[in-house]
Order: C-alpha cells, then structure tokens, then sequence
C-alpha cells in the first residue's frame, strides 16, 4: 500500500518464521499520519509484524525503515515512537502512576511526574493513579499502558489490540483518542481483529491472513471488496423444498442444499438475496423462522481475499 | 533520577518482594543461627569461630548465596521476556549497554541485600561470641564475590532461555561442588573457589583451605577474576540485547 503523504515507516518484503511455522510472509508496506488498520483474525501475524515493525524481534527477510532508521540498531527513534503490547502483563508491583513516571524517566522527559499526571488524566485513570496496577481490570491495565505510550507525546504510535478488555464506554474513550491522534498527523497503527473496531478509528487497512498481505486500502474499498464475497447462509423455514426451487431460478444463487426445515444457500449476492427473500416468502406463503450467515467470521471473509488474490 | 537509575529500583523493587526476601533472609542466617545456638554452650570461642566459618563456608557460601544470586540474576532480564514487559524496557532511547548495567547492577544489588542481613546477622552473633570482631571479614568479602560473580553471568543466561534457572543450578551442583572439588585444575573455573580464594586470605588458617585446588589464597586476585566476570556478563548481555529477539 502506497499513502500521499511521506511514510514514516516503510516495511520491505518483511518476513519472520519460527523454526518451520511462517509468522510473516514478504510483507511490504508504507505507514503515515493518519490511523492505519491493521486487521485480521486471530493468528494471523498481526502481533508479529508489530513486534518486527518496532524492533523488538528481527525479521528474517526484509528490512523496516522508521524514519529512515532501522529500530533494531537506532535507539534514538524510540523517542518518536511507542507501542502498546497486546499482552495484559505490566509492573503490577507498581502504581498507574509509578508506571508511567518510570516511563516518562525512561524516555528521559524533564519531569516525568507531571507528564505521568498528564496522561494518565488522558486515559482517565487520575483517580485512581496511586493504586498498584496489580488490583487494575484488565481495561484499566489497558488504559495505563496506553498513558505509559503516550507519556513522551511520540510521533508513531502502535497500538496492538488496545481495545482489548475495555467496556464500551472506555472503547469509545480510546477511539477518540487515536482518533485525535491520527488527525494531529501522528502515525498511528491499531492492530484488531474486529472489523467494526477498525471501521471507527481507520482511515486505511491492511488485512493480513495466515502472516500474508490480504487486501489494503481505505475501508470503503475493503467492504466493497468483501460485498462480493460469496456467503452461505442458512434459512430456516416450514417448506424448504418449495423455497429451494423458487430461489434456484435467481442467478444471485451459486447453489442450495436442502435438509429437514432448513436451506443452506450460496448466495453470491446476499444483499440481493436479503431483499428477494421476504417477497417470495409471502407469494409463496412460507413460514420463515431463521436467517443467519453461516460463515461471516472476519476468518472466511479475509480467507477468500487471499485466496481470490 | 535518570533512566539509568529508574531500570535499576524498579528492577530490585520486582527481585526483592517481601516473601522472597524473607525466605532468602532466613535460609542465607542459618548459619548464624547455629552459631547463637552453640553460643549458649560451654564453647569456647576458637571452637566458636571455628564452628562459625565452617558454618558460614558450607551453608551460605556453597549453597545459599548461589542458590538466590542464580534466582535473581536469571530473573532480572529473563522475567521481563517471560511476562513480556520487555517492550516497557527495550523500547526506550536508551543505549543497550546501559540495559544491561543496569539489570545487573540489580541483580547483584539484591543479592548483596540479603547478603548483607545474613552476614550481619553471623558477624554480629560471632563477633560476641568470640569477642573477635573482625571475625566476620572473610565472609563479607567472599560473600561479595559470590555476588558478584553469580549476580552477573546469570544475568545473560535469564535473557536467552527460559531454563536459565535450572542451568545454574545444574552448574552449581554439578560443576562447582563436584567436578570443581574433585579435580583440583578446575577450581579456577568455579566462582565458589575464587569466592573462597578471598575469603582464605582475609580468614587464613582454616579447614576449607583444602578446597582450594590449584588456587592460592589472594583476595586481590579473586576480587579482579570476578569483575573480569562482571565484564565479560556485561558485554555478553549487551550482545544478546542486541543481537537476540526481546519478545
């Protein structure tokens, strides 16, 4: 993916394997101001191209460039950019406050009590700032981790599952501030495997599937692209055969299989399908009782991206 | 205080916790305590001494010190990987060799923390004993060596396998108090002799002196072997956090 503005950080045909098991597959792509999605379902790379991209592990192939620097020899970039891991663990032995102070202090801020106090009032978590993380939830922990990110105002921002263990109203708290964020011309990439989640901070996608490259672009383009897959869908009804052959005689209709009181349909427009389907129900005068995707997991959905590549 | 310092207290904050401290605590005085006890016996204080070094040599030199300097040096870096908190830590503008002074200027802090109670505590129990108080100078200086030197090359091992723990403790038990005793040319390659190697020549005229091998009492020597391990720890550990994956 190529963006308009000059990429803060650019990743060359990056690949990383553990022993046989491929993580990352040749990914290459360019990260600017803006918040850019990184989605895909679960085991599909997501932590470990974050990791790659940070410098915390070394791809196996490929390089990462942050700013033209390559995190893994240049420490000074570590200044211009923070990462929210995905993992719940931090110092529980310290308070949201200690924390983030020990953060500022490591990234060397001239008072690192006052730019803790600072973004921990960010997050929201001022009043309980001198409590031991330890007794936090793990959206509180989440929060503090963010604040532990933010405490050094840093030019990137990477977020792995940051929304993770949040209630709702904290979810849309965060939103708001990678929101913010992305519009103040920071990078920032927030790794999810919810499309939704993605949908409400991103202006751009990367989907990864199985540690490959499954489709970028802006959101618009990627939900246009996963309209046209094809979606099976089972309806319940009281006369499934009657349904079945009426439903044949549409083209939208890859293939149907008919069992006891219910249909499983291939449908290759399901929008179509979703405004045929009442009409015909009622010239027919059939009873129906259920109508539900089967395979609308995020994982089919990015699965016939790659494999419709 | 500067990033340097903040790595070091909140490193020793998460080594010295209140009930691994007071299981150490307890199990590096046991020679002390056997020394109190003795104390209220007809003794007298050569036999005292006597009973405090072997005591001190057998129970907290070859065993305790070790045991808790490999538990905290396999921790220092190694717990950050293992909870993976390593990206708090590593994902700073900091200099890697800074990283690694850093966490093994801790690890051997809380060694010595523990030390410094258990050898205390003998020193003051046999120092009254006895009414020798100088006494207890050949343990507190073997005492720092061990730290030093088991505080230190753990540190690396911590970073680079999750089995850091059981490999010191294979070392120690295999190495040190096997091979290193059975065959007098390897006591230079056992931390325990270069410990003791101190200690006979602060504390002369003991009974372990035999356990030396092929080395010669010099506390001189012993304390320079011992940073040469300090050094070497602490440019291996730089390499590793350079050169090895952090997460």
């Amino acid at each position: 993916m190529t963006i308009a503005a000059p990429p803060t950080v650019v990743l060359q045909g990056v690949s990383r394997w553990f022993g046989q098991k491929v993580a990352v597959s040749e990914i290459s792509a360019e990260f600017g101001p803006g918040v850019t999605g990184l989605l895909g379902p679960n085991g599909a790379g997501k932590t470990t191209l974050l990791r790659v991209l940070t410098g915390l592990i070394r791809p196996s192939e490929g390089s990462v460039s942050v700013f033209g620097f390559d995190p893994r020899s240049d420490h000074s970039v570590y200044n211009r950019i923070a990462l929210v891991p995905e993992d719940e663990n931090v110092y529980s032995f310290l308070s949201a406050a200690e924390f983030v102070a020990h953060n500022a202090r490591l990234q060397k801020i001239g008072d690192p009590v006052e730019a803790a106090r600072r973004a921990l009032e960010m997050v929201d978590l001022t009043d309980v700032a001198d409590r031991k993380l330890a007794g936090f939830s793990k959206g509180m922990r989440q929060r503090a981790k963010v604040a532990a990110a933010l405490v050094h105002d840093p030019e990137i921002v990477i977020l792995d599952e940051p929304l993770n263990g949040t209630d709702p109203v904290q979810r849309a708290h965060l939103t708001r501030i990678f929101v913010d964020m992305g519009r103040q011309g920071r990078t920032v990439i927030v790794s999810s495997h919810v499309l939704h989640e993605v949908e409400r901070m991103a202006d751009r996608v990367i989907a990864m599937v199985d540690g490959r490259l499954a489709a970028s672009g802006t959101v618009p383009a990627l939900r246009a692209a996963m309209s046209d897959i094809p979606l099976q869908i089972r309806i319940d009804c009281d006369q499934p055969r009657r349904l079945a052959a009426a439903l044949l005689e549409n083209d939208w209709v890859g293939g149907i299989n008919v069992e006891e009181g219910s249909l499983h349909i291939r449908s290759l427009d399901a929008e179509q399908l979703g405004r045929a389907l009442p009409g015909l129900a009622k010239t027919l005068d059939i009873r129906i009782t259920r109508f539900a995707p089967e395979d609308e997991s995020l994982e089919s959905v990015f699965r016939y991206l790659v494999e419709g590549r | 205080m500067n990033a340097h310092l903040a790595i070091v207290r909140v490193t020793l904050r998460r080594l010295i916790t209140r009930k691994r401290m007071i299981g150490f605590i307890l199990f590096a005085s046991i020679p002390a305590v056997v020394v109190l006890f003795a104390s209220t016996g007809d003794r007298s204080p050569d036999r005292l001494a006597e009973l405090y070094h072997n005591t001190t040599f057998a129970i907290l030199l070859v065993v305790a010190l070790p045991v808790i300097a490999i538990v905290n040096a396999t921790g220092a870096l190694g717990d950050e990987r293992r909870s993976h908190t390593m990206s708090f830590l590593a994902l700073k503008p900091i200099p890697r060799w800074s990283i690694a002074l850093a966490t093994i200027l801790a690890s051997v802090g809380a060694t010595l923390t523990v030390a410094f109670f258990a050898v205390g505590l003998g020193w003051l129990v046999a120092g009254s004993a006895t009414a020798d108080w100088g006494i207890g100078r050949g343990p507190a200086l073997a005492a720092l060596i061990a730290a030093i030197g088991y505080g230190t090359i753990f540190v690396p091992i911590g970073l680079l396998t999750r089995r850091a723990t059981v490999i010191g403790l294979v070392y120690l038990f295999l190495w040190e108090s096997s091979f290193a005793n059975a065959v007098a040319a390897l006591a230079p390659t056992s931390l325990g002799h270069i410990a003791l190697q101190a200690y006979t020549d602060v504390a002369p005229g003991m009974d372990f002196v035999d356990s030396l091998g092929t080395l010669e009492p010099d506390a001189g020597k012993a304390l320079l072997k011992v940073l040469v391990v300090a050094l070497v720890s602490l440019a291996f550990t730089t390499w590793a956090l350079h050169k090895r994956d952090l997460a």
